[in-house]
């Protein structure tokens, strides 16, 4: 209760500023956290912990150089409903990478947001719409602003212990800076193998496609080819570790920006 | 003397080089991209957790109910009349 006082002055400084960002839900409306439309809205922290040591620090192709970094990732959402099929989400993002030796490749993100989801027989339809602060180092300089609008669709399936999460996303991004405006689309698999009811070996095979349509990159064109294998243990139902070995390769008709990555590392994801 | 002047030269530009290359707006983009792609895969791992829910308290107007109403004014109407 006293929490929920302290929040609204934060939602309502937000809703001020006129920018809400949207992140991705693979799960929205999931069992465990029904939001019925008549009720009042439900806010939360959710967020990822991880340190991870990386062999290619700064995507080179050429000059790699490996090295551990630091990233946080922590959201305060607020969700709601609608009706009973659709439903919104406001929030606003933190996120950032703090390399311990390679300083050029400390970046940050502050993302507002607003996303609409369509319920519609098992799949979510969602609208989302982002606004994003890019900085070069951890907050230091500001690279440049965005205006994302995204469409998404995701759905689960459940077969004995296997959860399989779909996802597809497509996303235009409107930029101060030429060289950031492009399309983007991405396919994303969630793969979960319950082993017991605190084990489970966890994947996300991903793949991006990126257009840059201004500036500099003008005619670049990325794919991003990703895949992971970790083994997850649950401390309780919103909190868990999991520890992962991924390997990720950008492809790119511009051949320096190609580049090959491999990560190791554990992470902890929380929802408070 | 014109030795000097080079090498401090040679100073300077080796110096400016890094910064040069640091302000390339496209490792900018770059990095954005990696902590986007990052930040999917964040959001797989938080969607397999149960996000605990904390509904708003927002206080609705205070509205007395019709019988409290009624109530009200033949307690007032009441009052009234015994004050009178």
């Amino acid at each position: 209760m006293r929490g929920s006082i302290v929040l609204l002055p934060v939602v309502g400084l937000f809703g001020a500023s006129a920018a809400w960002a949207a992140d991705v839900d693979l799960t929205e409306l999931k069992a465990s956290s029904p939001v019925p439309y008549y009720s009042a809205p439900s806010w939360s922290v959710v967020g990822s912990v991880a340190p991870t040591f990386t062999d290619n620090a700064l995507f080179s192709r050429d000059n790699r150089k490996s090295d551990f970094y630091y990233e946080p990732d922590v959201s305060v959402r607020l969700d709601g409903n609608l009706t009973n099929d659709l439903s919104y989400r406001l929030y606003a993002r933190a996120q950032y990478e703090a390399f311990a030796r390679e300083k050029d490749g400390n970046a940050a993100v502050a993302r507002v947001g607003a996303r609409l989801t369509e319920n519609w027989d098992g799949w979510r339809f969602s609208a989302i719409y982002e606004n994003r602060y890019d900085f070069d180092g951890v907050y230091r300089d500001l690279a440049f602003t965005s205006h994302d609008v995204m469409g998404s669709v995701a759905r689960d399936f459940r077969m004995n212990n296997v959860t399989l999460s779909p996802l597809l996303l497509v996303t235009y991004r409107f930029s101060d800076l030429a060289e950031a405006r492009r399309w983007r689309f991405d396919a994303l698999l969630g793969i979960e193998v319950k082993l017991d009811p605190k084990w489970s070996i966890v994947s996300t095979p991903l793949f991006e496609a990126f257009w840059f349509t201004d500036g500099l990159n003008r005619g670049r064109q990325d794919q991003i080819y990703s895949a992971d294998l970790g083994v997850k243990y649950n401390f309780t139902s919103n909190v868990s570790l999991t520890t992962s070995v991924l390997y990720e390769a950008r492809t790119s008709n511009v051949a320096v920006r190609r580049y090959r990555d491999l990560r190791i590392g554990p992470r902890l994801d929380f929802a408070f | 003397m014109m030795k000097c002047a080079w090498v401090l030269m040679g100073v300077a530009v080796g110096l400016a080089a890094p910064s040069a290359a640091a302000a390339d707006p496209r490792d900018s983009v770059d990095r954005s991209q990696r902590l986007d792609t990052d930040a999917l895969r964040d959001d797989v791992g938080i969607n397999r957790l149960q996000v605990p829910s904390h509904p708003l308290v927002i206080a609705p107007p205070q509205q007395p109910s019709p019988s409290a109403k009624a109530g009200k004014k033949k307690k007032s109407s009441a009052s009234g009349t015994g004050t009178r």
